[in-house]
């Protein structure tokens, strides 16, 4: 999969960095579950001895060769990590959002306020009007909470911020293809946690402006 | 006891460099505060034990051991622990619980102290003993109501 | 008298008898959470009672059972392994431990109050758990069996470092400190560093919930999350270092040779041990408050201590001659299925990933790879390995293989689909799902997971009674140890040792004397070499 670039979509650079990380954890767990399995076997007791006389009992010059081996994986995932952590969390922020919406968490609902728009839905153990977003345009969102901490999840995006009380939190997602999709807390909050739940539909760019101008009390 | 806390100094001396970086990465004073806080815990059990016995700088192996108390119980450190708990929950659960935690930390803490100074007592005069003739092991008397004894 | 002694092998016995029926309960929360989730919207249980069971489950497990657990293995063997005939400041591990009961008695009294017990989750973030989210007397208790508990650790951690410094046999230098004593040398130095914050972080939490407003707004928010957790990673390693060391002796005394890169070992502990106090704001990526790139940066930088563990695991193997008895197959068994939570931590180690697992599922697969996967496959490694020597018996090896065969397709089958779980959306920490396609069956394997791990457990006990009951007699050495603690009588008496020590010039003092007789053996051919 290539570097992700232009508009930052969580989705892809999180399947970037999945990519790379996955098939190298599975191919370390699979060498040393392989090696560990034939060498007990390899070496089981036949003979009788009690113990050879093992010759070596230290290393070191392979231990360290090793070691730098390993910092070398670690320097490649960490740059992987940081590329994609720029993406994510400062090249994004840099886009310019075609819209903006206030998320507002509390227990134990969501609301999505359209400010200068006039539309505000809820969703959660109350309410369920969606978050309506229109297709490849960064939206940004304001990201807070009333009272405890909450975590907006969106699992499509791979994505998920805490709403802290107290702060506003600035993301900009984008969303890369319509449909309808489910979002939840991730941050537990209580009793009715599990039902903090919402759903995420996203328009094509013109459905979402008829939707836009159906729905809202047209610019404040 | 030599050589002992050498590999704590380097425990203390990696803290104190992921500590560094990261206030230098960070900045953020809370966190630094944390690491100050761990570098000290650990940094104040090496100095006494670099205090009780300038050796466990050196390098080496611990030689010889000289005598040992051999405390065998104490009923003091379980009350000291029964009455600091009974006091924490009298915090949650009123005045009768708090009063009577207080007292029983009290005793014992009290009994602790009677119990450690039998014990020292018993050491010096043990070590008297054997300035005279070569010991052999013995079990000292009772001290402070716990039983301890005396091995060379 | 027991409950007073100041014997250290009397206070680890204590500590680890009733850390193991704290295992039992935590289990038995486990196993009321699965039947909850073993159907899509269940009714089974109320919400608030789940909140309460993964509380108590994981606090439980976390507080009462898998370090306490550690702890007492550590007051247990490291006297032994190191030659000392008593601990030093042996009032204060007493001391020590009636604190750590007291605290458990007064979190689990949660349970008998109108309120509940605690239901916070086991991290208790704020501003959930001060007084104006969780009221009630029951989250009180919670925090303050907490402090009580952890000041109790501490006490303990205190006294073992101090007797590792004093109280070593003559010539055992600390780099001929036996492999577990070494595991427990570090997790005691990071139970003096990083525990301490935790009862501060107690205290102030209970001065909160008094309605002092300590941790308020976004600031006090995360600043609870950076103090619990730099008590609460580093607790995970002591949770996990003693099984590693555990597993280690096991599989070097099954491979009838010695551990291999002691040094590289003994180094690679001390820079891990002191890593994984420095990653603790990997939990807090999501926050948007920490810097998460130098975070990010040390957690990752932890595969290279952990992968000199197994460079030095298959460097025992090699030239082995393996004996594969229960406590070696669960010592292998500890570094196989300790390595998915391990890697699967590297990949929670990168903020990106992070943002999608943090909260899910994922991470609830990913901690119980690394705590019951690892630790308790570790823990069962040295169970098997020091029973004969706590108890002068033999454990069935028969009984002990049905143990690992359902342990280990019990664990799989209940964490693995965990993962799958929560890469498709699914939150942890909730009392019901919603119907969603393939949720409902992964979560009938977990359960069905569950039931097997609990029939594991139950082996595992008959295994006991049936050996304490029929003794097979283990004398004092019966695997050909390596270490000082196979040299005196099992169980061991008063003073740890009635004849005098071997000479210690390594880490494996008694394989030094056994490979000394077959050089001299094979040097004379005549003399063929000794088959037990
Ligand atoms: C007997 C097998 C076990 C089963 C079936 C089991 C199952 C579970 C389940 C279903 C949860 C709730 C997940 C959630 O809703 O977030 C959980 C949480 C947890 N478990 Fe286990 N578990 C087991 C053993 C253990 C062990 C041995 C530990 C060792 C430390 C452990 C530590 C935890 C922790 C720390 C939590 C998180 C609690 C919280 O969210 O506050 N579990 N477990
Ligand atoms: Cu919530």
């Amino acid at each position: 999969m290539p570097v992700p670039t232009a508009i930052v979509d969580t989705r892809h650079v999180y399947d970037w960095v999945f990519g790379i990380y996955v098939p190298i954890g599975i191919g370390v767990f699979g060498f040393f579950t392989v090696t560990i399995i034939v060498v007990t076997v390899r070496f089981r007791r036949r003979d009788g001895r009690r113990h050879r006389l093992a010759g070596h009992n230290e290393a070191n010059r392979l231990e360290l060769a090793y070691a730098v081996v390993l910092l070398c994986i670690a320097a490649v995932l960490l740059d992987v990590t940081f590329r994609a952590e720029h993406l994510v969390d400062t090249a994004s922020a840099r886009e310019r959002p075609a819209l903006t919406v206030d998320v507002i968490a509390s227990r134990w609902e969501w609301t999505f306020r359209y400010a200068g728009h006039g539309i505000t839905h809820v969703s959660g153990a109350v309410g369920d009007a969606p978050l309506v977003v229109p297709v490849d345009e960064p939206v940004r969102f304001n990201l807070t909470s009333r009272d405890v901490i909450h975590g907006f999840w969106i699992p499509q995006l791979a994505f998920k911020r805490d709403a802290m009380p107290g702060t506003v939190e600035r993301v900009t997602l984008d969303f890369d293809r319509t449909g309808s999709f489910s979002g939840a807390c991730s941050e537990y909050c209580g009793i009715f946690h599990s039902e903090m739940v919402f759903g995420v539909r996203v328009l094509p760019d013109r459905r979402f402006d008829r939707w836009l101008a159906r729905h809202g009390a047209g610019p404040v | 006891m030599t050589g002992a806390v050498r590999p704590l100094l380097i425990w203390l001396a990696i803290l104190t460099t992921t500590g560094t970086l990261n206030a230098i990465w960070t900045g953020d004073l809370i966190q630094t505060a944390t690491f100050a806080a761990a570098v000290l815990a650990v940094g104040t059990l090496v100095l006494f034990q670099v205090l009780a016995n300038p050796d466990a700088l050196r390098r080496g192996a611990p030689g010889a051991r000289g005598a040992e108390t051999i405390v065998r119980a104490s009923a003091a450190a379980a009350l000291a622990a029964i009455g600091l708990s009974t006091l924490v929950v009298g915090v949650v659960f009123g005045h009768f619980l708090i009063d009577f935690g207080a007292a029983v930390l009290i005793v014992g803490l009290t009994r602790l102290v009677l119990e450690r100074r039998a014990q020292h007592a018993a050491e010096r005069a043990a070590a008297q003993r054997r300035a005279g003739a070569e010991a052999s092991p013995r079990v000292a008397g009772r001290a402070g109501g716990a039983p301890t004894g005396e091995v060379p | 008298m027991r409950l007073i002694s100041t014997d250290h092998k009397t206070i680890g016995i204590n500590l680890g008898v009733l850390s193991l029926f704290y295992f039992l309960l935590g289990g038995l929360f486990a196993l009321l959470m699965r039947s909850q989730l073993a159907e899509p919207n269940n009714q089974l249980l109320s919400n608030g009672t789940y909140d309460e069971l993964f509380t108590m489950h994981g606090s439980t497990m976390i507080f009462l059972f898998v370090t306490p657990m550690a702890l007492a293995l550590a007051l247990y063997l490291i006297p032994l392994q190191i030659g000392a005939r008593t601990l030093s400041a042996p009032r204060a591990a007493l001391c020590g431990f009636w604190l750590w009961v007291c605290g458990g008695l007064v979190m689990q009294s949660g349970w008998f109050t109108a309120s509940g017990p605690g239901q916070d989750g086991w991290t208790s973030y704020t501003p959930l758990s001060t007084g104006s989210y969780t009221p009630g007397v029951g989250q009180d208790l919670w925090v303050l069996g907490v402090l009580l508990a952890i000041l109790g650790m501490i006490l303990i951690a205190i006294c073992i470092a101090v007797t590792v410094a004093r109280r070593r046999a003559p010539g055992m230098t600390m780099m001929r400190l036996p492999v577990f004593s070494w595991t427990a040398l570090v997790s005691v130095l990071m139970v003096i560093g990083a525990f301490p914050m935790m009862v501060l972080v107690m205290a102030l939490l209970y001065v909160d919930r008094l309605g002092a407003h300590i941790f308020t707004g976004f600031a006090g928010a995360v600043d609870y999350e950076d103090l619990f957790w730099f008590f609460g990673h580093p607790v995970v390693y002591v949770m996990f270092f003693p099984y590693l060391g555990a597993a280690a002796e096991a599989i070097a005394v099954g491979a009838h040779k010695r551990w291999f890169g002691y040094t590289a070992f003994v180094a690679s502990m001390l820079a891990f041990s002191v890593l994984s106090m420095s990653v603790w704001g990997h939990h807090m990526f999501v926050t948007g408050g920490v810097t998460n790139q130098y975070f990010a940066f040390t957690s990752t930088l932890l595969l290279v201590p952990a992968g000199i563990e197994y460079f030095d695991l298959v460097g025992t193997l090699v030239g082995g001659s393996i004996v594969p008895r229960c406590a070696f197959l669960f010592g292998i068994t500890f570094f196989i299925q300790f390595l998915i939570g391990g890697l699967s931590g590297i990949f929670l180690a990168s903020p990106v990933l992070d943002y999608n697992a943090y909260g899910s599922y994922i991470v609830v697969a990913h901690f119980h790879y690394t705590l019951f996967a690892g630790s308790i496959f570790g823990f069962f490694a040295g169970v098997y390995h020091w029973f004969p020597k706590l108890t002068g018996r033999l454990l069935r090896e028969g009984l002990g293989r049905v143990h690992l065969g359902l342990l280990i397709v019990g664990t799989n089958l209940t964490f693995l689909p965990m993962f799958f779980l929560g890469s498709d959306g699914m939150a942890r920490r909730i009392a019901r799902y919603p119907t969603h396609p393939g949720w409902a069956g992964l979560n009938q394997l977990e359960t069905a997971g569950a039931g097997l791990i609990a029939l594991a457990v139950a082996v595992f006990l008959l295994n006991v009674v049936v050996s304490l009951r029929r003794p097979r007699l283990a004398g004092p050495d019966p695997w050909l140890g390596h270490t000082l603690e196979w040299a005196t009588s099992s169980p061991p008496p008063a003073l740890n040792f009635t004849e005098p020590l071997p000479p210690i010039r390594s880490y494996a003092p008694l394989l030094d004397l056994r490979e000394a007789a077959d050089a001299a053996a094979a040097a004379d051919p005549s003399d063929p070499v000794p088959v037990p």
